[in-house]
Protein backbone atom coordinates (compact mmCIF):
# COMPACT_ATOMS: atom_id res chain seq x y z
CA UNK A 1 0.00 0.00 0.00
CA UNK A 2 2.93 2.49 1.10
CA UNK A 3 4.66 1.80 -2.30
CA UNK A 4 1.62 2.70 -4.78
CA UNK A 5 1.22 5.61 -2.35
CA UNK A 6 4.56 6.87 -3.08
CA UNK A 7 4.21 5.44 -6.98
CA UNK A 8 1.15 7.70 -7.23
CA UNK A 9 2.65 10.35 -6.03
CA UNK A 10 6.25 10.17 -7.86
CA UNK A 11 3.50 10.00 -11.11
CA UNK A 12 1.68 13.19 -9.96
CA UNK A 13 5.10 15.12 -9.20
CA UNK A 14 6.48 13.95 -12.77
CA UNK A 15 3.29 15.27 -14.61
CA UNK A 16 3.66 18.49 -12.90
CA UNK A 17 7.41 18.87 -13.35
CA UNK A 18 6.76 17.94 -17.19
CA UNK A 19 3.51 20.30 -17.58
CA UNK A 20 6.09 23.08 -16.22
CA UNK A 21 8.58 21.76 -18.57
CA UNK A 22 11.40 21.15 -15.96
CA UNK A 23 11.79 17.11 -16.38
CA UNK A 24 14.83 15.64 -16.84
CA UNK A 25 15.52 13.46 -19.53
CA UNK A 26 15.31 10.06 -17.48
CA UNK A 27 11.85 11.60 -16.09
CA UNK A 28 10.42 11.82 -19.30
CA UNK A 29 11.24 8.33 -19.77
CA UNK A 30 9.74 6.88 -17.02
CA UNK A 31 6.70 9.46 -17.57
CA UNK A 32 6.01 8.05 -21.16
CA UNK A 33 6.21 4.64 -19.79
CA UNK A 34 3.78 5.11 -17.32
CA UNK A 35 1.09 7.06 -19.64
CA UNK A 36 1.82 3.73 -22.29
CA UNK A 37 -1.23 1.83 -20.20
CA UNK A 38 -2.77 4.42 -18.63
CA UNK A 39 -4.97 6.59 -20.68
CA UNK A 40 -6.62 9.02 -17.66
CA UNK A 41 -2.54 9.94 -16.90
CA UNK A 42 -3.05 11.18 -20.35
CA UNK A 43 -6.03 13.04 -20.08
CA UNK A 44 -4.20 14.49 -16.78
CA UNK A 45 -0.88 15.44 -18.29
CA UNK A 46 -2.86 17.45 -20.96
CA UNK A 47 -4.83 19.68 -18.71
CA UNK A 48 -2.11 19.70 -16.07
CA UNK A 49 0.18 21.13 -19.34
CA UNK A 50 -3.04 23.69 -20.52
CA UNK A 51 -3.15 24.30 -17.07
CA UNK A 52 0.58 25.45 -17.17
CA UNK A 53 0.62 27.21 -20.47
CA UNK A 54 -1.73 29.48 -19.05
CA UNK A 55 1.18 31.20 -16.68
CA UNK A 56 2.73 32.41 -20.36
CA UNK A 57 -0.06 34.66 -20.55
CA UNK A 58 0.17 36.27 -17.08
CA UNK A 59 3.71 38.25 -18.77
CA UNK A 60 3.52 41.65 -18.72
CA UNK A 61 2.99 42.90 -22.65
CA UNK A 62 3.18 46.37 -22.00
CA UNK A 63 6.50 46.93 -24.21
CA UNK A 64 7.09 45.72 -27.73
CA UNK A 65 9.96 44.70 -29.68
CA UNK A 66 11.61 46.69 -31.63
CA UNK A 67 9.81 47.87 -34.74
CA UNK A 68 12.83 46.02 -36.61
CA UNK A 69 12.39 42.78 -35.72
CA UNK A 70 9.48 42.32 -37.67
CA UNK A 71 11.46 42.77 -41.04
CA UNK A 72 14.51 40.88 -39.43
CA UNK A 73 12.25 38.37 -39.20
CA UNK A 74 10.77 38.53 -42.55
CA UNK A 75 14.25 38.62 -44.56
CA UNK A 76 15.47 35.22 -42.23
CA UNK A 77 12.46 33.63 -43.67
CA UNK A 78 12.51 34.69 -47.03
CA UNK A 79 15.66 33.95 -47.12
CA UNK A 80 14.87 30.00 -46.00
CA UNK A 81 12.27 29.77 -48.16
CA UNK A 82 14.01 30.73 -50.78
CA UNK A 83 16.92 28.55 -50.54
CA UNK A 84 14.73 25.72 -49.92
CA UNK A 85 15.14 25.75 -45.99
CA UNK A 86 19.03 26.11 -45.72
CA UNK A 87 19.90 27.01 -42.31
CA UNK A 88 23.00 29.40 -43.59
CA UNK A 89 22.40 31.62 -46.89
CA UNK A 90 25.38 31.12 -49.36
CA UNK A 91 25.74 35.07 -49.12
CA UNK A 92 26.87 34.85 -45.44
CA UNK A 93 29.51 31.98 -46.37
CA UNK A 94 32.20 34.69 -47.14
CA UNK A 95 31.71 36.74 -43.63
CA UNK A 96 30.82 33.61 -41.03
CA UNK A 97 31.96 34.35 -37.70
CA UNK A 98 31.33 32.98 -34.44
CA UNK A 99 27.36 33.26 -34.00
CA UNK A 100 27.50 33.27 -29.93
CA UNK A 101 29.10 37.30 -30.63
CA UNK A 102 25.29 38.51 -31.59
CA UNK A 103 23.86 36.66 -28.47
CA UNK A 104 26.60 38.55 -26.24
CA UNK A 105 26.49 41.57 -28.22
CA UNK A 106 25.41 44.45 -25.31
CA UNK A 107 23.98 45.95 -28.18
CA UNK A 108 19.43 46.02 -27.51
CA UNK A 109 19.50 45.11 -31.08
CA UNK A 110 22.77 43.24 -32.78
CA UNK A 111 22.41 45.52 -35.81
CA UNK A 112 25.51 45.69 -38.22
CA UNK A 113 26.93 48.78 -39.32
CA UNK A 114 27.11 49.40 -42.79
CA UNK A 115 24.44 51.46 -44.08
CA UNK A 116 26.07 52.79 -47.72
CA UNK A 117 25.47 56.00 -49.29
CA UNK A 118 22.62 55.93 -50.62
CA UNK A 119 22.25 56.17 -54.51
CA UNK A 120 21.94 59.72 -56.22
CA UNK A 121 18.83 59.19 -58.61
CA UNK A 122 16.10 57.85 -56.34
CA UNK A 123 14.63 61.58 -55.70
CA UNK A 124 13.28 63.08 -52.60
CA UNK A 125 11.56 59.64 -50.85
CA UNK A 126 7.66 60.01 -50.95
CA UNK A 127 6.94 61.01 -47.83
CA UNK A 128 2.63 60.97 -47.56
CA UNK A 129 0.44 61.06 -45.07
CA UNK A 130 -0.76 56.67 -44.53
CA UNK A 131 -1.93 55.15 -41.79
CA UNK A 132 0.15 51.89 -42.76
CA UNK A 133 3.79 51.78 -42.80
CA UNK A 134 5.26 52.23 -46.34
CA UNK A 135 8.63 51.61 -47.29
CA UNK A 136 11.07 50.65 -49.98
CA UNK A 137 14.61 49.24 -51.81
CA UNK A 138 17.11 51.92 -51.86
CA UNK A 139 20.37 50.99 -53.61
CA UNK A 140 23.14 51.89 -51.58
CA UNK A 141 27.00 52.90 -52.37
CA UNK A 142 29.39 52.72 -50.10
CA UNK A 143 32.09 55.07 -49.80
CA UNK A 144 35.98 54.19 -51.44
CA UNK A 145 37.06 51.25 -50.43
CA UNK A 146 34.00 49.72 -48.80
CA UNK A 147 31.25 47.31 -50.29
CA UNK A 148 27.66 48.07 -51.56
CA UNK A 149 24.73 47.12 -49.38
CA UNK A 150 20.74 47.03 -49.79
CA UNK A 151 19.02 49.21 -47.64
CA UNK A 152 14.68 49.01 -47.09
CA UNK A 153 13.69 52.37 -45.04
CA UNK A 154 10.12 52.07 -43.80
CA UNK A 155 8.62 55.30 -43.20
CA UNK A 156 5.78 55.98 -40.88
CA UNK A 157 3.83 59.44 -41.02
CA UNK A 158 6.20 60.51 -42.56
CA UNK A 159 8.84 59.88 -40.47
CA UNK A 160 11.59 56.81 -41.05
CA UNK A 161 11.29 54.05 -38.10
CA UNK A 162 13.03 50.77 -39.42
CA UNK A 163 16.19 50.31 -41.57
CA UNK A 164 16.67 47.09 -42.91
CA UNK A 165 20.48 46.25 -45.03
CA UNK A 166 21.52 43.47 -46.51
CA UNK A 167 24.91 42.40 -47.74
CA UNK A 168 26.40 44.37 -44.65
CA UNK A 169 30.30 43.78 -43.61
CA UNK A 170 31.21 43.27 -39.86
CA UNK A 171 33.49 46.62 -38.73
CA UNK A 172 37.03 46.11 -38.00
CA UNK A 173 38.34 44.30 -35.53
CA UNK A 174 37.38 45.76 -32.04
CA UNK A 175 35.29 48.31 -33.17
CA UNK A 176 31.29 48.88 -33.54
CA UNK A 177 29.33 51.03 -35.90
CA UNK A 178 26.90 53.97 -34.82
CA UNK A 179 24.47 55.38 -36.24
CA UNK A 180 24.06 59.44 -36.47
CA UNK A 181 20.73 60.89 -37.46
CA UNK A 182 21.21 63.87 -39.86
CA UNK A 183 18.53 67.01 -39.75
CA UNK A 184 17.21 69.73 -41.73
CA UNK A 185 18.78 72.35 -39.72
CA UNK A 186 22.33 70.28 -40.47
CA UNK A 187 22.56 68.89 -36.43
CA UNK A 188 23.72 65.68 -36.24
CA UNK A 189 22.86 63.36 -33.29
CA UNK A 190 23.83 60.19 -31.83
CA UNK A 191 21.90 57.07 -32.78
CA UNK A 192 22.70 53.70 -31.53
CA UNK A 193 25.52 51.49 -31.92
CA UNK A 194 25.57 47.92 -33.84
CA UNK A 195 26.80 44.96 -35.61
CA UNK A 196 25.85 43.01 -38.24
CA UNK A 197 24.52 39.63 -37.89
CA UNK A 198 25.34 36.39 -39.01
CA UNK A 199 23.95 37.02 -42.05
CA UNK A 200 25.48 40.13 -42.67
CA UNK A 201 22.08 41.99 -42.43
CA UNK A 202 20.72 44.68 -40.10
CA UNK A 203 18.00 45.50 -38.89
CA UNK A 204 17.47 48.86 -36.97
CA UNK A 205 14.84 50.72 -34.93
CA UNK A 206 15.13 53.99 -35.51
CA UNK A 207 13.66 55.52 -32.51
CA UNK A 208 14.11 59.28 -33.43
CA UNK A 209 16.49 61.17 -30.87
CA UNK A 210 14.84 64.69 -31.14
CA UNK A 211 16.03 67.75 -33.98
CA UNK A 212 13.35 67.57 -35.88
CA UNK A 213 13.18 66.06 -39.76
CA UNK A 214 15.53 63.35 -40.28
CA UNK A 215 17.00 63.75 -43.95
CA UNK A 216 19.68 60.96 -43.83
CA UNK A 217 22.01 58.93 -41.85
CA UNK A 218 25.73 58.25 -41.26
CA UNK A 219 27.68 55.36 -40.12
CA UNK A 220 30.72 55.56 -37.89
CA UNK A 221 33.29 53.39 -37.02
CA UNK A 222 34.25 53.82 -33.15
CA UNK A 223 36.45 51.33 -30.63
CA UNK A 224 34.08 48.90 -29.36
CA UNK A 225 33.39 49.96 -25.88
CA UNK A 226 30.14 47.46 -24.92
CA UNK A 227 27.68 50.48 -24.91
CA UNK A 228 29.57 51.89 -22.09
CA UNK A 229 29.93 55.92 -24.15
CA UNK A 230 26.43 57.65 -23.59
CA UNK A 231 27.20 60.84 -25.18
CA UNK A 232 29.56 59.76 -28.39
CA UNK A 233 31.83 62.90 -29.84
CA UNK A 234 30.60 63.73 -33.67
CA UNK A 235 32.89 61.27 -35.68
CA UNK A 236 35.49 63.06 -37.78
CA UNK A 237 35.88 62.36 -41.70
CA UNK A 238 37.83 59.55 -41.60
CA UNK A 239 35.81 57.57 -39.27
CA UNK A 240 32.52 58.13 -41.45
CA UNK A 241 31.79 54.70 -43.45
CA UNK A 242 28.30 55.31 -44.84
CA UNK A 243 25.89 58.17 -45.18
CA UNK A 244 22.11 57.63 -46.49
CA UNK A 245 20.32 60.69 -48.17
CA UNK A 246 17.13 60.64 -47.68
CA UNK A 247 16.23 63.64 -50.31
CA UNK B 1 -5.73 41.86 -24.11
CA UNK B 2 -7.18 38.52 -26.30
CA UNK B 3 -5.26 36.55 -27.85
CA UNK B 4 -7.85 35.51 -31.43
CA UNK B 5 -6.86 31.97 -33.01
CA UNK B 6 -5.31 32.27 -36.12
CA UNK B 7 -7.90 31.04 -38.47
CA UNK B 8 -7.71 27.54 -40.59
CA UNK B 9 -6.73 29.49 -43.71
CA UNK B 10 -3.90 31.45 -42.15
CA UNK B 11 -2.20 28.64 -40.86
CA UNK B 12 -2.89 27.06 -44.00
CA UNK B 13 -0.73 29.59 -45.86
CA UNK B 14 1.79 29.52 -43.21
CA UNK B 15 2.32 25.91 -44.48
CA UNK B 16 2.32 26.81 -47.68
CA UNK B 17 5.09 29.31 -47.22
CA UNK B 18 3.21 32.30 -47.63
CA UNK B 19 5.13 35.33 -45.65
CA UNK B 20 2.42 37.27 -45.55
CA UNK B 21 0.45 34.93 -43.70
CA UNK B 22 4.05 34.92 -41.15
CA UNK B 23 3.81 38.79 -41.03
CA UNK B 24 0.04 38.60 -39.91
CA UNK B 25 1.03 35.83 -37.19
CA UNK B 26 3.58 38.18 -35.93
CA UNK B 27 1.73 41.26 -35.58
CA UNK B 28 -1.20 38.98 -33.84
CA UNK B 29 1.53 37.04 -31.41
CA UNK B 30 4.74 39.10 -31.62
CA UNK B 31 4.30 40.92 -28.48
CA UNK B 32 3.06 38.28 -26.15
CA UNK B 33 6.43 36.44 -27.51
CA UNK B 34 8.27 39.14 -26.32
CA UNK B 35 6.77 39.42 -23.17
CA UNK B 36 7.68 36.42 -22.14
CA UNK B 37 11.18 36.23 -23.87
CA UNK B 38 11.47 39.34 -21.93
CA UNK B 39 10.40 37.35 -18.62
CA UNK B 40 12.29 34.57 -18.93
CA UNK B 41 15.52 36.15 -20.31
CA UNK B 42 15.57 39.71 -19.06
CA UNK B 43 17.29 41.06 -21.36
CA UNK B 44 16.12 42.42 -24.70
CA UNK B 45 18.54 41.45 -27.38
CA UNK B 46 17.87 38.09 -25.92
CA UNK B 47 14.40 38.37 -26.14
CA UNK B 48 14.39 39.81 -29.63
CA UNK B 49 16.88 36.71 -30.75
CA UNK B 50 14.68 34.54 -29.30
CA UNK B 51 11.26 35.92 -30.64
CA UNK B 52 13.06 35.97 -34.08
CA UNK B 53 13.87 32.39 -33.44
CA UNK B 54 10.32 30.99 -32.44
CA UNK B 55 8.27 32.63 -35.58
CA UNK B 56 10.81 30.92 -37.60
CA UNK B 57 10.30 27.62 -35.92
CA UNK B 58 6.41 28.15 -36.13
CA UNK B 59 7.39 29.10 -40.19
CA UNK B 60 9.28 25.77 -40.47
CA UNK B 61 6.38 23.75 -38.46
CA UNK B 62 3.15 25.48 -39.06
CA UNK B 63 2.27 21.72 -41.03
CA UNK B 64 3.04 20.49 -37.06
CA UNK B 65 0.81 22.42 -35.16
CA UNK B 66 -2.77 20.15 -33.97
CA UNK B 67 -5.79 22.44 -33.50
CA UNK B 68 -7.33 19.41 -32.01
CA UNK B 69 -4.58 18.87 -29.50
CA UNK B 70 -5.37 22.70 -28.13
CA UNK B 71 -5.04 26.38 -28.90
CA UNK B 72 -2.71 28.16 -31.26
CA UNK B 73 -1.68 30.66 -28.24
CA UNK B 74 -0.68 28.01 -25.70
CA UNK B 75 0.97 26.01 -28.32
CA UNK B 76 3.10 28.62 -29.34
CA UNK B 77 3.46 30.22 -25.98
CA UNK B 78 5.47 26.56 -24.82
CA UNK B 79 7.37 26.84 -28.11
CA UNK B 80 8.26 30.17 -27.18
CA UNK B 81 9.27 29.52 -23.44
CA UNK B 82 11.12 26.30 -24.23
CA UNK B 83 13.38 27.96 -26.35
CA UNK B 84 13.95 30.60 -24.11
CA UNK B 85 14.42 28.07 -21.13
CA UNK B 86 17.35 26.49 -23.31
CA UNK B 87 18.74 29.83 -24.08
CA UNK B 88 18.84 30.67 -20.73
CA UNK B 89 20.54 27.30 -19.89
CA UNK B 90 22.54 27.52 -22.83
CA UNK B 91 21.33 24.27 -23.89
CA UNK B 92 21.30 22.62 -26.94
CA UNK B 93 21.29 25.34 -30.48
CA UNK B 94 18.53 26.93 -30.77
CA UNK B 95 17.97 25.73 -34.03
CA UNK B 96 17.98 21.85 -32.82
CA UNK B 97 15.73 22.14 -30.36
CA UNK B 98 12.19 20.10 -31.23
CA UNK B 99 9.39 22.16 -29.27
CA UNK B 100 7.30 18.69 -29.79
CA UNK B 101 7.84 16.29 -26.65
CA UNK B 102 8.25 12.38 -27.05
CA UNK B 103 5.56 12.18 -24.04
CA UNK B 104 2.78 14.37 -25.72
CA UNK B 105 2.77 12.20 -28.68
CA UNK B 106 1.21 9.57 -26.11
CA UNK B 107 -2.27 12.48 -25.89
CA UNK B 108 -5.08 11.02 -27.00
CA UNK B 109 -6.82 13.54 -29.14
CA UNK B 110 -10.18 12.35 -28.97
CA UNK B 111 -9.33 13.17 -24.95
CA UNK B 112 -9.19 16.45 -25.20
CA UNK B 113 -11.24 19.46 -23.78
CA UNK B 114 -11.79 21.71 -26.42
CA UNK B 115 -9.95 24.53 -25.07
CA UNK B 116 -11.57 28.28 -25.11
CA UNK B 117 -9.55 31.55 -25.57
CA UNK B 118 -8.02 33.03 -22.15
CA UNK B 119 -7.83 36.25 -21.58
CA UNK B 120 -4.55 37.33 -19.92
CA UNK B 121 -6.54 39.26 -17.47
CA UNK B 122 -7.78 36.27 -16.32
CA UNK B 123 -4.99 34.00 -15.98
CA UNK B 124 -3.12 37.08 -14.43
CA UNK B 125 -6.50 36.93 -11.60
CA UNK B 126 -5.84 32.76 -10.82
CA UNK B 127 -2.27 33.21 -10.91
CA UNK B 128 -2.40 35.89 -8.51
CA UNK B 129 -4.97 34.21 -6.46
CA UNK B 130 -2.62 31.38 -5.63
CA UNK B 131 -0.77 31.65 -1.59
CA UNK B 132 2.96 33.19 -2.48
CA UNK B 133 5.07 30.24 -1.66
CA UNK B 134 2.80 28.19 -4.59
CA UNK B 135 3.24 30.77 -6.93
CA UNK B 136 7.00 31.75 -6.67
CA UNK B 137 7.96 28.08 -6.93
CA UNK B 138 6.13 27.98 -10.10
CA UNK B 139 7.42 31.34 -11.50
CA UNK B 140 10.99 29.55 -10.83
CA UNK B 141 9.76 26.55 -12.51
CA UNK B 142 8.05 27.62 -15.52
CA UNK B 143 9.67 31.39 -15.89
CA UNK B 144 13.50 29.88 -15.03
CA UNK B 145 13.60 26.57 -16.03
CA UNK B 146 14.87 25.16 -12.40
CA UNK B 147 13.92 21.98 -11.49
CA UNK B 148 12.63 20.55 -8.32
CA UNK B 149 16.16 20.63 -6.38
CA UNK B 150 17.43 23.62 -8.13
CA UNK B 151 14.35 25.56 -6.48
CA UNK B 152 15.19 23.93 -3.12
CA UNK B 153 18.67 24.76 -3.14
CA UNK B 154 17.37 28.10 -3.96
CA UNK B 155 14.81 28.76 -1.57
CA UNK B 156 16.54 26.07 1.23
CA UNK B 157 13.65 24.44 1.75
CA UNK B 158 13.15 20.46 1.36
CA UNK B 159 12.85 19.30 -2.28
CA UNK B 160 9.42 17.31 -0.65
CA UNK B 161 7.85 20.60 0.24
CA UNK B 162 8.58 22.13 -3.62
CA UNK B 163 7.22 19.00 -4.92
CA UNK B 164 3.99 19.46 -3.00
CA UNK B 165 3.84 23.16 -3.18
CA UNK B 166 4.12 23.27 -6.96
CA UNK B 167 1.44 20.07 -7.33
CA UNK B 168 -0.95 22.31 -4.91
CA UNK B 169 -0.54 25.44 -6.84
CA UNK B 170 -0.80 24.14 -10.68
CA UNK B 171 -3.81 22.21 -9.36
CA UNK B 172 -5.51 25.30 -8.01
CA UNK B 173 -4.57 27.39 -10.83
CA UNK B 174 -6.88 24.42 -12.43
CA UNK B 175 -9.93 24.91 -10.26
CA UNK B 176 -9.72 28.60 -10.47
CA UNK B 177 -9.42 28.24 -14.58
CA UNK B 178 -12.68 25.66 -14.27
CA UNK B 179 -14.53 28.15 -12.35
CA UNK B 180 -13.65 31.06 -14.56
CA UNK B 181 -14.66 29.17 -17.90
CA UNK B 182 -17.93 27.91 -16.20
CA UNK B 183 -16.92 24.21 -16.21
Amino acid sequence: MTNGRMDRERIRDLLVAHALGISSEAEREELAAALRHWPEGRLELAALMRTADVLALTSDQSAAPAIGLEGRIMMRARSERDEGGTRAPRRAARHRRARPRRLRSAIPYGFAAAFAALAIGFGVMAFRDDPEPVGRWLAVQGSSGTDAALAYVTNYQNAPVGLLLRDVPPPPEGSIYRLWHVHADDSVLAGPTFQPDAENSVALALAAPGGGEVVGFAVSVEPNSAGAITTPELPTRDAIRYTIGLE
Amino acid sequence: MTHPQPSAELLRRLAEGDDAALRELYRQYGRLAYAIALRVLGREDRAEDAVQEAFLRVWKNADRFDPEKGAFSTWFGRLVRNLCIDMLHRREPLMNADPIDDVERWLDPAGSVAEPVLDRLIARDVFLRLPPEQSQILELAYFNGLTHREIAAALEIPEGTVKSRMRLGLEKMRRHLDGSQGQ
